[in-house]
């Protein structure tokens, strides 16, 4: 297959750092919070604040024009000192759709392996209806079970609030108090589907020696205030709703929220994560300490005298050969037992057992490969899908994985030993440019970014040899290899899937790419077991020609790389971001039947930018065509003010795939 | 110290012991063993697991009341057919659990067992409940894994509304065996009706035992072809009714149904004086019969808000009228007892309708209870004026007008495309009577497209384009935009653009008349799109369809289950596309036209005075297409995607 592009640009063409898309989020620290007893102010009011005239007669909201409801005021006050928490919400229906904010659920977690844990209390509401009348909630509200499993009870309590029409103002609140063994620092959303007039949330925090911590994000980097009376205010007015979008990052760190905690260690985000990433490789190496049982492992599976990167590779493929438990049916109790399955607690332990989740088994790779001599260690990083790193929010949990690091003569490689198929030298796209703490000399260890991916890692191939029938439809082979990213996700995402659902769910995959009356089979056994390429084999027949007048054109998508552009709003509100960069090549060859000829081919279409290309080329005989296509992006995360360039480069993508080679003869009726 | 070393160990042992005895000593009770047994089948690659056995018996206890018991045999074949290891038992109300017992042999050896205390608990309401009393017990029984035998036995104690029981013979992994057994009282008599399968005779086990009997029924995989009929419409199963011997099963018949239904909704009906106030107000200066419903009806449709409260007798029985009139909210019979309340203020007569908005779960043929939805019909005097199209008539020749409250988007007179061409049950006072709702005509649900566009030298389109739609396409789209602020409606605009158009530029989108529901449902774009014109070669070409074409995406490889096309349609499109000053046309598509009975598509594309004018007219008279006709159908989406791929040829002047 050629190379359309003989010199591509380095792999990794910028580097975004993700601080960079980042909203400010900060986190502040109140340190010597001493003060034990506080008496709470409560609210000025009784029940409900009171109802302005604007307030009755507001009919829209001009921040969020269209908008079924708007949240005139909203209340949270957690008192951890009493371990009860309140909240008040009143909203302004503007729309029939918005009667649906009436219907109230609130779950919640009543019970927890035996413990009384919270209940939903002092449930109210009311209507407030356009000419100031009111109508108040007298019902009981219902209370279900949701779940009750494994010793934990969740519930809900809904309850609907009558009497709404467009234009009433509803308003309920309630209080959840919560076992006195626990203390909840709260989490706030200061952002959902609707935009919000006014809100007032108040944390009272029970004095913890250490003090508490939070993290936020939120509109012109408002800070929660410290009153030094043993309360944490925060008061925000006019906040947007919050809107999603395709491509857009997790949303974290977008959606204005606060989130608190009792910080037990005194310092600062550096310390926080210098401590916890030494504790955490501590008992890494704890793990990992070799009893002089690794030795001989190392010795049957590799020698000193091979070069270092290919010990690496042997030891590598050895662990991988154990079983994964991540990629396992989950046991039971029961089953564990029967199996006499023993726990594991060391590296030694998942050698003899010859299985071991994830995190076991990247520590096996490492302690094997330290006892080989290499220069490997640990990295513990955030999983990037759902979620997003935030170093200002001081949970280690947030870093959910682990890595391998191995440095080589040729430079230092990131490793995944314990993702099942993940071949030597690749991250799995989640566990790739994300940040992460990893062993650093000697015992410490530092917070540095996990890098690792480019296009060249996300790179799938398609060839095709086709012949044109009389009637328009393209009849022939296919052949799709997947090679790094695309392999690897496909092979996960049906990993405890039979070989048959894994093909029909390949076969399912490339019919996309087609119009729906095509047929595509697929002809060959994909080796979805190994860590190489995933090669599949389709048999196609496709309409593809269309006519123009006596003459037929025949598009040089012949397959449908995407069905419409990347983009199509003018506007963008958040960066975006795929899950990883990428290329994907095609050489397809076309045959034409007697009777045709080809009159004429597009020039190439070709588009650049620094971090992707784009080319679509042709070349052709009278009686065939030569497509080459050559589509590349070699970066995932982009600004927001990239938007208009990158949107730009996927229309003119989309312009050349939809190029056509005119073709001229005896053309019978296509079926395009 | 050997000694007591030894002791240590031998605790240790017995220990040891305990903790795997319930492995080592559960084993498959004998007639899961018989089930397991048997020789093994072949099946085909995809199939995750097969069901051995499935003996169901409803053992009827009074009325009202049955105890069900089941035993269930599977082996399981593949990794997907794990959750075929899972012991799932609904209750509702007041059910109770009896027993429950369920094993697993593992391929590897072992055998395991889950009991009641090993169940947990789940709602089984839909998220559009605000509160029910469905419940789900369930627990995964380990060592289900491929290979391995599940047996489940349990039984429940239920509490009914109604003396039928439903016997569901098709799943979607194959039944080697399946067998009910009705056991009756003494004297007591049944009536059995079967659905999408051959009626098969019971033995009868003295003095009151009916056993029915049938194997091997194959799969039925439905949910992976798109634009099916639901499994419910083509999945087997058995209606059986049952009742004292004095009298025949109320839920063997149509009749007996609908009388049953009626006795739940009367008492419901009685109008408070509060209705009475707001009827006389809503209808002041309003005598005639479709002033007086059109006014009615508007209110329950859209002044009572839709939250179901479903809890034991609920789930069937309305709330009273005048709790629903206080409250302002109730579920679909809340809402269309409400307006019969309101309407019998007006001395105007109506009837609950049970309905399942599925198309094709209720057979005319077998009886049951198949209802999942209640709307209303209303008796249409004579003298009405209006040309309603939801009107159906009764054997005795009275009409009514059948109204569904619970969807706030379609008007008075018309009925949801769900809705249309199922079977309905008519309560009564005396008997139900079943009908078939009408199917609309295609210009009934239609959307008509006119364009004006120019093109200029540089290929860039820009014009407008307006929309007009009623029927299905008109509420389908009311349902969406009312939902929707103003940024996502002209996100959804700009989406529907990008559909046809490459770089597309919405300018402006505005929606007109999405409140009267009386009137048709405008979209007016403002748009450019450059990149219209296209350059191959020496020909210069563009699309004349410019929007494409709202054909389903068909399955066709292997394809099993007929085609629902949910609805009847008409779309027509009018465009014009002015070309610049300097190009004239070359050559111009040929016509299309294809009728194939069920459907049919045609378009034409003409030039004159420097204007290229495309007509096209795809129209769906039936939208439930048989297998027999899937050839016709892929000839008609041929055609379709030849016109969206034609193009104009043009030439510069000369």
């Amino acid at each position: 297959m050629p190379t359309v592009f003989s010199a591509f640009p380095p792999p990794r063409l910028t580097n975004f750092d993700w601080k960079e898309i980042m909203r400010p989020s900060s986190r502040c620290l109140l340190l010597g919070f001493l003060v034990l007893i506080f008496p709470l102010r409560m609210l000025a009011y009784s029940d409900w604040l009171p109802v302005t005239s604007e307030e009755l007669k507001m009919t829209s909201v001009p921040q969020q024009p269209g908008a079924s409801a708007v949240m005139l005021y909203h209340e949270e006050i957690t008192d951890d000192f009493k371990h009860s928490q309140s909240n008040y919400t009143r909203i302004k229906i503007l729309t029939e759709a918005g009667k649906k904010y009436a219907d109230v659920e609130i779950p919640y977690e009543r019970e927890s392996h035996n413990v009384r844990f919270s209940d939903i209390a002092s449930i109210k509401g009311r209507t407030i209806h356009p000419d100031g009348t009111i109508s108040t909630f007298q019902g009981k509200p219902f209370d279900r079970i949701l779940e009750k499993d494994n010793g934990k009870t969740l519930k809900v309590k809904s309850f609907a609030i009558p009497n709404v029409e467009v234009g009433s103002i509803i308003e309920y609140r309630f209080s959840r108090d919560y076992d006195s063994h626990w203390f909840l620092p709260p989490y706030w959303v200061l952002q959902d589907e609707l935009f919000r007039v006014k809100q007032y949330f108040c944390f009272l925090p029970i004095a913890m020696r250490r003090g508490v911590a939070w993290s936020f994000v939120t509109p012109n980097n408002v800070a929660p205030v410290d009153n030094l009376q043993g309360k944490i205010e925060l008061t925000l007015n006019n906040t947007p709703a919050f809107l999603d979008e395709p491509y857009m990052p997790p949303q974290n760190l977008f959606r204005y929220n606060v989130r608190f905690y009792y910080d037990l260690r005194r310092g600062n985000s550096d310390s926080f994560w210098r401590e916890n990433g030494n504790e955490w490789n501590l008992a890494a190496e704890k793990f990992m300490a070799n009893h002089g049982k690794f030795s001989e492992a190392v010795k049957s599976i590799t020698s000193l005298s091979e070069p270092p990167e290919q010990r690496a590779r042997k030891i590598y493929d050895f662990v991988q050969g154990f079983q994964n438990l991540d990629y396992s049916p989950h046991l039971s109790d029961d089953e564990k037992k029967a199996l006499k399955l023993k726990e594991i607690h060391t590296a030694e332990d998942v050698l003899r057992q010859k299985r071991g989740d994830s995190e076991d088994l990247t520590r096996l790779f490492v302690a094997l490969a330290r006892d080989a001599q290499l220069d490997p260690g640990l990295m513990r990083v955030a999983t990037r899908d759902e979620l997003m790193f935030d170093e200002h929010y001081l949970d280690f949990d947030q870093l959910n994985h682990e890595i391998a690091t191995l440095k080589l003569p040729s430079g230092e490689l990131r490793l995944d030993p314990g993702v099942r198929y993940c071949p030597f030298g690749l991250l799995y796209w989640k566990h790739a440019d994300t940040r992460g703490v990893r062993q650093g000399q000697g015992q410490g260890t530092e917070l540095v970014t996990a890098e690792g991916n480019t296009y060249a890692d996300a790179w799938m191939r398609r060839s095709a040899s086709f012949l044109l029938e009389q009637d328009g439809q393209l009849k022939g082979t296919l052949e799709v290899i997947f090679h790094g990213q695309p392999a690897l996700t496909r092979r996960i995402e049906k990993w405890d899937s039979n070989e048959a659902e894994k093909n029909k769910s390949l076969e399912d995959h490339v019919k996309e790419w087609f119009p729906s009356n095509a047929e595509i089979t697929l002809a060959n056994k994909p080796d979805w077991e190994s860590t190489g390429d995933l090669v599949a084999t389709f048999n196609v027949l496709t309409p593809a020609a269309s006519s123009a007048g006596h003459r037929l054109l025949l598009p040089l998508d012949v397959i449908q790389f995407d069905k419409q552009a990347h983009f199509s709003h003018a506007e963008r509100q958040w960066p975006i971001v795929f899950n990883h960069p990428y290329r994907v090549t095609d050489h397809f060859q076309i045959q034409l039947p007697d009777g045709l000829e080809i009159e004429s081919v597009p020039p190439p279409a070709i588009s650049k930018l620094a971090y992707a290309q784009y080319s679509m080329r042709l070349a052709n005989t009278p009686k065939s065509i030569e497509i080459m296509r050559d589509l590349m992006v070699g970066a995932s995360v982009f600004k927001k003010d990239r938007y208009p360039e990158l949107k730009s480069f996927f229309d003119q993508v989309k312009a050349g795939d939809d190029l056509e080679a005119v073709l001229k003869g005896n053309a019978h009726d296509a079926k395009n | 110290m050997t000694r007591k070393t030894s002791s240590r160990a031998l605790a240790l042992l017995i220990l040891t012991l305990s903790c795997f005895a319930f492995a080592g000593t559960v084993t498959l009770p004998d007639w899961a063993q018989q089930a397991a047994a048997r020789p093994k089948k072949d099946y085909p690659p995809r199939t995750h697991a097969v069901v051995l056995l499935n003996e169901k018996t409803v053992a009827v206890t009074g009325p009202g009341e049955y105890i069900e018991s089941v035993r269930r045999v599977v082996r399981i074949l593949s990794p997907e057919g794990k959750n075929e290891g899972a012991v799932v038992i609904y209750k509702s109300g007041k059910d109770k659990l009896l027993n429950v017992h369920g094993w697993s042999s593992s391929p590897d050896g072992h055998n395991y067992e889950v009991r009641e205390k090993d169940l947990g608990q789940y709602s089984a309401d839909p998220d559009w409940i605000l509160y029910g009393d469905d419940v789900a017990h369930v627990a995964q029984i380990p060592g289900s894994n491929p290979g391995a035998i599940v047996a489940i036995e349990y039984s429940v104690r239920r509490q009914t509304f109604g003396d039928y029981a439903p016997w569901h013979v098709q799943e979607d992994i194959p039944v080697e065996e399946t067998r009910f057994k009705l056991d009756l009282p003494a004297g007591w008599n049944y009536k059995a009706y079967w659905v999408n399968s051959e009626p098969v005779a019971p033995a009868l086990a003295p003095p009151s035992e009916w056993n029915w009997v049938l194997r091997d029924i194959a799969p039925l995989h439905n949910a992976e072809e798109t634009h099916s009929p639901p499994f419910e419409a083509l999945a087997g199963r058995m209606n059986v009714a049952f009742a004292p011997a004095t009298e025949a099963p109320a839920f063997s018949s149509w009749e007996g149904i609908g009388k049953w239904n009626e006795e739940l909704v009367q008492p419901r009906r009685v109008p408070s004086p509060e209705i009475v106030a707001r009827v006389q107000h809503l209808t002041a200066g309003v005598s005639d019969f479709d002033g007086i419903v059109s006014r009615l009806s508007e209110f329950a449709q859209r002044d009572i808000r839709y939250i179901a409260i479903s809890i034991g007798l609920g789930g069937y029985q309305p709330h009273a009228a005048a709790d629903v009139f206080r409250n302002r909210y109730g579920d679909c019979k809340d809402k269309a007892t409400l307006l019969a309340s309101m309407l019998q203020v007006k001395g105007m007569n109506s009837r609950n309708i049970l309905i399942n908005d599925k198309r094709g779960v209720t057979h005319e043929n077998s009886p049951g209870n198949s209802f999942n939805h209640e709307i209303l019909a209303i008796e249409l005097p004579s003298d009405s004026r209006v040309n309603y199209r939801s009107v159906i008539q009764t054997k005795s020749g009275q009409r009514y007008l059948v109204f569904d409250p619970t969807n706030e988007w379609v008007p008075l007179g018309e009925l949801p495309e769900y809705e249309q061409g199922s079977f309905a049950l008519l309560s009564g006072k005396d008997a139900g009577e079943l009908i078939r709702l009408p199917v609309f005509p295609p210009e009934q649900n239609q959307t008509a497209r006119v364009g004006r566009y120019t093109l200029s030298e540089s290929g860039m389109l820009s014009g407008e384009m307006l929309t007009t739609s009623i029927g299905a396409h008109a509420w389908r789209l009311r349902a969406l935009v009312k939902t929707q602020t103003e940024l996502e409606r002209t996100k959804s605009a700009e989406n529907f653009l990008a559909h046809s158009l490459q770089q597309a530029s919405l300018k402006n989108a505005s929606f007109e008349n999405l409140d009267q529901l009386d009137k048709d449902v405008t979209v007016r774009y403002s748009f450019t799109a450059s990149g219209f014109l296209k350059t191959a070669g020496p020909l210069l070409l563009f699309r004349p369809s410019v929007f494409r074409h709202a054909l389903p995406r068909i399955d066709f490889k292997s394809r099993k289950y007929p085609i629902d096309l949910e609805t009847t349609t008409r779309q027509i499109d009018d465009f014009e596309v002015t070309l610049p000053a300097g190009l004239e046309t070359d050559e111009l598509p040929g016509p299309v036209q294809i009728d194939v009975g069920f459907a049919s598509f045609r378009s034409t594309v003409t030039s004159a005075a420097g204007v290229v004018h495309y007509q096209s007219e795809f129209v769906v008279r039936d939208p439930q297409i048989g297998l027999e006709k899937l050839d016709q159908f892929r000839k008609l989406e041929e055609a379709i995607a030849r016109d969206e791929n034609s193009n104009v040829v043009l030439k510069k002047k000369i």
